[in-house]
């Protein structure tokens, strides 16, 4: 087996076992990141020297039997939107293409203490908005598995440099669905943790009240590890959920005989890929061979949440944004006279297209004469999207979803936003919810391309969710890997 | 049409972006269609519901009031694109 297949759990028995050392599996991956980047360009910045040097610090600490943490040794790969001290951290925009920041994200620094190597920073879309990684300042990222595709997004970067080796995991981001997506395009598991279970400090903010961080591993074992490690209340995130946090991963190997599993209809009543369906219905049966209980049940409000989404989001990100003025940090422009035209040209020089979109959309949902009629409106269907959520949850342990509605499509292939918006149609409700879900490859098409399977958990319920997709994981056996 | 372009010249000024008179007419039309698809959430009746901003339950969570770590101001201007004598450099705002 190559060294860069190996996933946390096999990196981590070697190195404890010495039969590997930190520093030749950091160096594995450095080739191997040389050799396939110039066909994925998954990463904006790679910190080889850093990386090895942490490397070397660990099989050091190792060799004088000094304790070691739970990722020790072992290369990640952090989406671009996330401060790590020193070290480029641009969101893939132009209006931070020179910030380096002087402090860790808090998840940064939880990494650190269990003696990670940090490998690279990867590429998104710019502020995380997008499902294809194309509106990235620093040009698309490539599918993996066909590189004339997209890797999905806006964690594009972070999903396609686990696909291609270049990384044993990454960290991304999940706003409507950000690290689901690009998950199922490029055949990684991907987790979105409930609301307020990973701190957001240092993440850069887009939906405040949508965002969260979670990992993109190539098991769901690994998934849970990393969880358990990045997860937990941070006084510097005023959102991050108060409670005695479980053990994740806990009860993970147990079978599913009785588990509840829903259906709700409306999700076989969407426009979905005929294979990405026939997929799905092969999960609902394995489901049923494993011993769990499928019934059909209905989520009404399923149809309205896009448009919620889309309305929240937009709002949220046009006050986020605000903070980029060209003073404090990033990009500023060259031509001005005074203050106002400063700040105007900084910013229509430093954003993308689809970054002016989303502001402009939040600015006028948000603005007097719509804000009663957009805004508001969206924030009241949230609280029904909720109340549907609750009732299945009362009755189901877990709902089953497909994650996107179609493999990875063609760069370019998106003419229009509302096009490329119908992509987090299964994945968006989630985060309005607050819920938790995890998406976990169920098979490839006939092209090649990998489909995967959503599983959905109420709030705080990552194991009952771990649990559901380990079984999953387990007996649909998804071995397959892109050929670069 | 449900959005016009002066309205997407308004929005702009608030939003402080200068657009060209081509992305004006794109934005005008993609703003058009997004709150055209936004309309089907007036299909729910949403009379008496109270609106959710935050999905927690928890709120106003407060620290003690206890002096901490201060940024030292040389690293609060390692980023800046002006800096002159410890501060950031803005054109002048006052005549």
């Amino acid at each position: 087996m190559e060294l860069t297949a190996l996933n946390i759990v096999q990196a981590a028995e070697l190195l404890a076992k010495k039969e590997l050392s930190s520093t030749e599996l950091t160096q594995a991956y450095l080739d191997r990141i040389e050799k396939v980047e110039p066909k994925v360009n998954a990463l904006v910045t790679t910190c080889a020297e850093d990386a090895l040097e942490s490397a070397r610090h660990v099989d050091e600490k190792r060799a004088k039997g000094e304790a070691l943490g739970r990722l020790a040794g072992i290369p990640t790969i952090i989406k671009d939107n996330m401060c790590t001290k020193g070290i480029l951290s641009t969101a893939s925009s132009k209006m931070l293409y020179n910030y380096k920041p002087v402090y860790d994200a808090t998840v940064i620094e939880k990494l650190k203490a269990q003696d990670y190597v940090l490998l690279a920073k990867a590429n998104m879309d710019e502020f995380a908005m997008g499902s294809s990684t194309e509106t990235s300042y620093f040009g698309v990222t490539k599918n993996p598995w066909d590189t004339s595709r997209v890797p999905g997004g806006s964690s594009g970067g972070s999903a396609a440099c686990v696909a291609a080796d270049e990384s044993v995991f990454s960290l991304g981001s999940d706003t409507g669905g950000s690290v689901r997506q690009p998950a199922a395009f490029c055949g990684v598991v991907g987790l979105k943790p409930t609301y307020g279970t990973v701190s957001r400090f240092g993440l850069m903010a887009f939906a405040s009240s949508l965002d969260q961080i979670g990992p993109l591993t190539k098991t769901v074992e690994d998934s849970a590890l990393v969880l358990d490690v990045i997860s937990g209340n941070d006084k510097k995130d005023s959102t991050s959920a108060i409670m005695e946090y479980p053990h994740y991963g806990e009860g993970m190997k147990k079978d599913i005989k009785g588990l509840k599993v829903g259906i709700p209809k409306e999700y076989l009543e969407q426009e979905i890929d005929p294979e990405v369906r026939q997929s799905y219905l092969d999960a609902i049966k394995l489901f049923e061979d494993m011993g769990a209980i499928v019934e059909e049940t209905s989520l009404p409000t399923f149809d309205y949440a896009l448009s919620a989404y889309y309305v929240i989001a937009s709002a949220e990100v046009a006050s986020n944004l605000s903070r980029f003025d060209g003073i404090r940090y990033g990009y500023r422009t060259e031509h001005y006279s005074d203050l106002k035209e400063m700040y105007k040209n900084t910013r229509s020089e430093g954003f993308g297209d689809e970054t002016k979109r989303r502001i402009m959309l939040g600015n006028y949902v948000l603005s007097s004469g719509y804000y009663d009629a957009y805004y508001l409106k969206a924030l009241k269907v949230k609280t029904l999207i909720k109340n549907d959520f609750d009732r299945l949850f009362s009755e189901y342990d877990i709902l089953l979803s497909p994650t996107a509605p179609t493999p990875a499509f063609k760069i370019g292939a998106k003419a229009t936003p509302l096009e490329m918006y119908v992509n987090d149609l299964f994945t968006v409700p989630v985060n309005i919810a607050g819920v938790t879900a995890i998406s976990v490859p169920s098979g490839v098409t006939g092209e090649g391309l990998p489909v995967s399977v959503q599983m959905i958990a109420k709030a705080f319920d990552e194991n009952t969710m771990f649990r559901a997709a380990w079984n999953f994981e387990q007996a649909v056996k998804f071995d397959k890997k892109p050929t670069l | 049409m449900r959005v016009t372009l002066e309205e997407v010249e308004r929005i702009a000024s608030l939003s402080m972006l200068s657009l060209d008179e081509e992305k004006k007419i794109m934005l005008r039309k993609n703003l058009d269609d997004i709150l055209g698809h936004a309309q089907k959430l007036n299909e729910l009746d949403t009379e008496g519901v109270e609106p959710t901003s935050y999905i927690l339950k928890q709120q106003n969570v407060v620290r003690e009031d206890i002096p901490g770590k201060v940024w030292e101001r040389k690293d609060m201007l390692k980023n800046a694109p002006e800096k002159e004598d410890g501060f950031f450099t803005v054109p002048k705002v006052v005549d």
